[in-house]
């Protein structure tokens, strides 16, 4: 594994507070605890927190556009996480803006960290900017994080469109808060509605819970705890991520074995 | 000309332009690349109007290059004495029934006699030039006679059996004329005198003349399509994508966007999908916008419940009329076109 490059992965989304940084961090840690080596870039210059939700902003030394501007090198700028040992963080500046950056630079930059890991996670901005073209630049391969409200599908299919367009990009799909009560009732749409819509690869579904939006503000990913059915899930994203065949979570009532598995944390 | 509409139809036969982008089997991209990333964002740039996966069918084109290799193929038969020798140019009759090529198409023309007869000669006829004529749109005149569907249908599995295709029924008599509509053939009803709109070109009526823009792929959320020509889309048109033609738009796939049809006015346009969910719906310039605010947004997402059926939505007087097709007139789309 060691001496292959690693791939580049963007995560996206187009409309803001879908789960971006969320899923970033918790795929990273779920490809991590599964002994791999990742390093997540936080792509939103300006406004980072992909170091909040992860929970390591007191060992932020350098940034991002340190290494660009050649203030120091790009070991330096690396903060490694505090649980999952193959896990580093490039954290963005804060006081600079988007356009301190190029994209070409970018792509130098993340050609450089996949000589040093086997995924590189990026984190976007909101928007379809200059900060958008940054993140999509360098990557190998796209995921796009969508909840299944009607305003995050049309960003969603408007960001998919654009890849499609200026990118020659087929990107995958994570459907974020996804809500199976309320599908199976009918007054959601459900996962296959919006596959229908946006009809791209699905590579994971993630169930709303509350649970979720405590780990974040603690800096503790979610994928942690595996008594959620959300870290299940971004386990599954990350063997799918490695190339395993795995198949989708069933959103239906566990069986009492299930729950049994679960309770001790199976 | 003709060897660049030859070139033009042999890139449309070739292949759907999916082989010329080897990165993106799936769906194709639309739009030029690097020019347009500055404006990504704007609804007004047509951005597929440079799609490399779209074609225009040009069918005139098809008819002119099939009339060019009737001629050739007459002329080689001619030196060879397959044939026996005829003037070039002038109709070849043969009692009642008379074939004529032009340039972009063939006439037959039905005289006197009873309609077994007619029949008979007709196939005989196309039985001695069938290999003239293979691929030509035919233009039936018929004169007052009056037929029945079927007997029009006669005619048309004869001329399908010579890989003739009959395009126009002319006819002087009003029950024919309906007979031929319900057939979907597009016809033309004569003046009883017979005089001056007799002299009609097989093109003005010939159901693929108009020009085609074929659209391979889904078109998504701020996506704008914007043609002349008719446009045909084989996939989806997602919420926020815009079509906009000054013909027809059909759709073979899910329209969930917003179309416009006859966009320079033609009020005769027609937008017809497989499933008609449309945002919003413009034929010639009048709007419907989708009525049942609730369950709108959920339905236009593809909700699975309701109906599936393909609809066509015309302009009745004033207002755009959306029908499910198994209900509206039958004749298919040249019945809205008469």
């Amino acid at each position: 594994m060691g001496h292959m490059a690693g791939i580049i992965i963007t995560v996206t989304s187009g409309k803001g507070g879908v789960g971006k940084t969320t899923t970033v961090a918790n795929v990273a840690a779920a490809l991590a605890l599964a002994g791999r080596r990742v390093i997540t870039v936080d792509g939103d210059i300006g406004l980072r927190n992909l170091d909040l939700v992860m929970g390591l902003e007191n060992q932020i030394m350098h940034d991002l556009v340190d290494v660009v501007e050649g203030r120091c090198r790009l070991e330096e700028a690396l903060v490694r996480d505090s649980r999952a040992k193959s896990l580093h963080l490039l954290p963005a500046a804060q006081t600079r803006n988007k356009s301190d950056v190029t994209p070409q630079q970018m792509v130098t930059l993340c050609q450089e960290l996949c000589k040093l890991a086997d995924f590189v996670l990026i984190d976007s901005p909101a928007g379809i900017e200059h900060g958008f073209q940054n993140v999509v630049a360098p990557a190998d391969q796209i995921l796009i994080v969508t909840t299944p409200d009607v305003s995050a599908l049309r960003d969603a299919d408007k960001v998919i469109y654009l890849l499609e367009r200026d990118w020659k990009r087929q990107p995958g799909l994570i459907l974020n808060r996804y809500n199976h009560l309320l599908a199976r009732a009918g007054e959601m749409r459900g996962i296959d509605d919006i596959l229908d819509i946006l009809s791209i690869d699905l590579l994971g579904v993630v169930p709303d819970d509350g649970a979720i939006a405590l780990t974040t503000d603690r800096g503790i990913p979610a994928v942690y705890n595996r008594r959620l059915y959300a870290s299940q899930a971004y386990r599954n994203i990350a063997q799918r991520l490695m190339g395993n065949n795995v198949p989708l979570m069933r959103f239906d009532k566990p069986s009492f074995w299930q729950r049994i598995r679960r309770w001790f944390g199976g | 000309m003709q060897a660049k509409l030859a070139a033009l139809l042999d890139d449309v036969t070739v292949g759907n332009g999916r082989a010329t982008q080897p990165n993106n089997p799936v769906v194709p991209a639309a739009g030029p690349q690097s020019t347009t990333h500055a404006a990504n964002d704007a609804p007004t740039v047509p951005g597929s109007s440079a799609n490399p996966t779209a074609h225009t069918l040009n069918a005139t084109a098809e008819v002119a290059q099939i009339a060019a290799q009737i001629k050739s193929i007459q002329a080689a038969a001619e030196r060879l004495g397959a044939e026996p020798p005829k003037p070039p140019s002038p109709p070849l009759t043969n009692g009642a029934v008379t074939i004529r090529g032009r340039g972009d198409g063939v006439a037959i023309e039905l005289g006197k006699g009873t309609w077994p007869e007619l029949l008979e000669q007709l196939r005989e006829r196309l039985a001695q030039a069938a290999n003239f004529f293979r691929g030509a749109s035919v233009a039936l005149d018929i004169g007052a006679r009056p037929l029945l569907e079927s007997e029009l249908g006669q005619v048309r599995t004869l001329l399908t059996e010579h890989e003739m295709r009959l395009a126009l029924v002319r006819t002087g008599d009003e029950r024919t004329f309906e007979a031929a509509i319900a057939l979907g053939l597009a016809a033309k009803l004569l003046a009883s005198d017979g005089s001056a709109d007799a002299e009609i070109e097989v093109a003005d009526a010939n159901v693929g003349t108009g020009r085609y823009f074929v659209y391979y792929g889904n078109l998504r959320s701020g996506q704008v399509l914007e043609r002349r020509e008719h446009i045909l889309v084989l996939g989806d048109v997602n919420p926020g994508a815009a079509v906009i033609s000054h013909g027809d738009i059909l759709v073979w796939g899910r329209m969930r966007g917003i179309a416009h049809a006859g966009a320079s006015g033609d009020r005769q346009s027609l937008i017809l999908a497989l499933q008609l969910a449309p945002i919003q719906l413009h034929i010639a310039g009048l709007v419907a916008i989708e009525e049942q605010p609730a369950p709108r947004s959920a339905r236009r997402w593809g909700r699975k419940a309701e109906e599936k059926r393909p609809e066509v939505a015309h302009l009745a007087g004033e207002q755009v009329v959306i029908e499910p097709w198994d209900e509206s007139k039958p004749g298919g789309l040249a019945a809205f076109r008469r």
